[in-house]
């Protein structure tokens, strides 16, 4: 199923209009969202997560729920996973009990909950740290705990981020491994400047700019609209660079 | 099973243990248990006085739940549970501590109360309830707006401040939305005005959902657009709240009380006929002690009406209206008795007389208080009880010389001189 979003329009308070009339569909498998700072990934992920919400059009996970209201609404969530880029901390929570507490607030029950948080905090090599209190970690073991919160609870989308941000180069790869192992029958959106890892990590590409989008297709097809004559290794960086300045 | 948020991080269970130990010190520093012991009504709307300490609980502790969640960034999260049920689970622990918190006053007013007929009318703890989940729901919001070192102070300021500003209001109906001023009720002649336990009730609840709507609906401010349907919700129900908590509460004075009915009054088959509450006869039966001060009284010809009943009224030519409570000593039951012969003949400030006149009918009525004592305690007690009106003590010993007819023909006289101007009140002649 994919996860779409239709004729969105979204303004800030005394800021203008970021989106009109948006619409994107994003399928199964892991895309990447890119583009420059104030392009809008944040917030499109926002809306995609139901936490910002359009003034108009509708977000839904085709065939499972729309993001609309009430029991519509927290289904929608229930199978949405949400890495925010500002990960907030629950004082008084040790590392797993925080992942569950994450687990329970998205729908699992009690039991459930406590019982995946630990393959969880497994997954982002938290183990060690799963009895300590969550606001003793540093910021990049911060996000990769709230990479286990939006994994928690096997959604059928996942939206993350800059999940990446923080992350020391081991990390980034180990981060590359857990996406590698959620199922394609997932969406995940991801969100990032880094365009190195996108060649080994992603299916389909996105580019926003200016609240539109700028490109959506396969990693292979991003790549062919890189300048002629560059090499392979560099095409992704290439092509981003170029639609990044065709922004500026 | 596991709790989703550990015990141990939970504030309220942290804030028992001092909140304990204060009801306690304050309970054993400042409570007296003589004027509520006996009768369940005055043990559990007494317990009121202790809503400032579980409160402060409440509200701290609320605090305490909603900085976890805001530095928790719940907003962000995109919870996929009711509204309702995430609430619940933060905050049900503030609530039930509270509770037991007050739970504890009152057994600790209740100590000697045990075995006594009758119970706390229902809706007490349920107004007790629904103001600990007010106060909660206040120490919650703060939480969520303001940063954790200012929300704790401010929760604890603004929960202490509305149950004692309301309490010194001379708006009687606003004491009641606040609920400190059910520990005004009751003598044992008394009983509980609903109004007072229904305007609290309505007015905390109430306002107790419309400050967690708007804490609900205005936090998204930043990240989903509000519409003005839901802030207003939330304003209209404290509003409503407001309104009907205080036409609820209109009819009461500083008071939450109202004369008891006397049909709850059991009376014997003796002459005179002693009428009493059940409460007061389930450890020591007044009923004695009075019967045999009448009878003294009777002996020397002072006229004693029919029918005595436990009641804080006046007193009528038929009957004798007795302030009573429960496990009264008998001096001091002989007192009430005695005192009770003078209601409602207060001392009279006769037009055109001076302050000589009133000093000789205030003597007459302090002399005629200690002979009644006396005369009345005879047989019961080896020393008659001492009186508030030691002016009296001396004329009255001057009339115990003479003759019990001589004795009677001056108190006939004087208790007459007390309320007729036309009469003139005199000292006890020499015997």
């Amino acid at each position: 199923m994919n996860l779409t979003i239709e004729n969105a329009t979204f303004a800030y308070p005394r800021r203008g209009s970021l989106f009109e009339n948006f619409s994107l569909s994003l399928p199964p498998g892991r895309t990447v969202l890119l583009g420059p700072n104030g392009a809008g990934k944040s917030t499109l992920l926002g809306m995609l997560a139901s936490t910002l919400k359009p003034a108009g059009g509708a977000v839904a996970l085709e065939g499972v729920a729309k993001a609309t209201r009430g029991s519509q609404l927290r289904r929608y969530r229930s199978q949405v996973g949400w890495l925010p880029q500002n990960v907030g901390i629950f004082p008084g929570l040790s590392v797993r009990e925080h992942v569950a507490y994450t687990g329970w607030l998205k729908g699992l029950s009690r039991t459930d909950a406590w019982a995946r948080s630990l393959h969880a905090v497994r997954q982002v090599d938290l183990s060690e740290k799963m009895n300590a209190p969550a606001k003793s970690l540093s910021g990049g073991q911060v996000r990769r705990m709230g990479i286990a919160g939006a994994l928690v609870h096997d959604a059928q989308a996942i939206l993350l981020d800059e999940p990446t941000a923080g992350l020391d180069p081991n990390q980034r790869v180990r981060f590359r491994e857990i996406l590698t192992v959620i199922p394609d029958s997932v969406v995940v959106v991801v969100s990032t400047h880094q365009t190195e890892d996108v060649h080994a990590s992603y299916q389909e590409v996105v580019v926003l700019g200016e609240g539109t989008v700028r490109f959506q297709g396969s990693v292979a097809e991003f790549a062919g609209t890189a300048p002629a004559g560059v090499d392979q290794r560099d095409a992704i960086a290439a092509a981003y660079s170029r639609y990044v300045a065709a922004e500026d | 099973m596991r709790p989703i948020i550990p015990w141990r991080s939970r504030s309220a269970f942290l804030l028992f243990f001092p909140a304990a130990a204060f009801v306690v010190l304050y309970g054993v520093s400042y409570v007296d248990l003589t004027t509520i012991s006996g009768y369940w009504t005055a043990v559990g709307a007494g317990s009121a006085i202790f809503l400032f300490i579980s409160c402060a609980l409440a509200s701290v502790s609320g605090a305490i739940e909603g900085a976890r969640a805001r530095r928790g960034k719940l907003r962000r999260i995109g919870v996929s549970r009711p509204y309702t049920h995430v609430l619940f689970v933060q905050l049900w622990p503030s609530v039930l501590v509270a509770g037991i918190v007050q739970g504890l006053a009152f057994l600790m007013l209740a100590q000697d109360t045990w075995g006594a007929p009758g119970g706390v009318p229902i809706l007490v703890p349920v107004a007790f309830a629904a103001i600990i989940f007010f106060h909660t729901a206040i120490g919650y919001a703060l939480g969520r707006l303001l940063p954790l070192p200012a929300g704790i102070p401010v929760a604890l300021l603004l929960s202490y401040s509305w149950l004692g500003f309301t309490w010194s209001v001379n708006y009687f109906p606003l004491r009641y939305l606040a609920g400190l001023a059910l520990s005004g009720c009751c003598r044992v002649d008394a009983q509980l005005d609903h109004h007072a336990t229904l305007a609290a009730l309505v007015f905390n609840l109430g306002a107790g959902i419309a400050v967690l709507l708007l804490t609900a609906m205005t936090l998204p401010r930043l990240t989903r657009p509000i519409t003005l349907l839901a802030p207003v919700a939330g304003v209209g129900l404290l509003a409503v709240s407001a309104v009907v908590g205080l036409t609820v509460a209109q009819s009461l004075g500083p008071y939450p009380s109202q004369p008891r009915d006397q049909a709850q009054l059991q009376c014997d088959d003796g002459q005179p006929s002693i009428c009493l509450y059940p409460e007061l006869d389930y450890r020591n039966d007044p009923a004695v002690t009075i019967r045999q001060a009448a009878a003294n009284l009777e002996n020397i010809g002072v006229p004693v009406p029919p029918r005595i009943i436990a009641s804080g009224q006046a007193s009528t030519p038929d009957t004798l209206s007795v302030a009573l409570r429960p496990m009264m000593s008998p001096s001091a039951i002989i007192y009430s008795f005695s005192t009770a012969f003078l209601q409602p003949r207060l001392v009279n400030n006769c037009p055109g007389t001076g302050n000589a006149d009133l000093k000789a009918r205030t003597l007459a009525a302090a002399t005629i208080i200690n002979w009644l004592i006396i005369r009345s305690s005879a047989g019961i007690v080896d020393q008659p009880p001492s009186t508030r009106y030691p002016e009296g003590a001396a004329p009255a010993q001057q009339l115990l010389t003479l003759s019990d007819a001589a004795q009677l023909d001056w108190y006939t006289h004087n208790l007459a001189a007390l309320t007729d101007c036309s009469l003139t009140p005199t000292s006890p002649p020499s015997s």
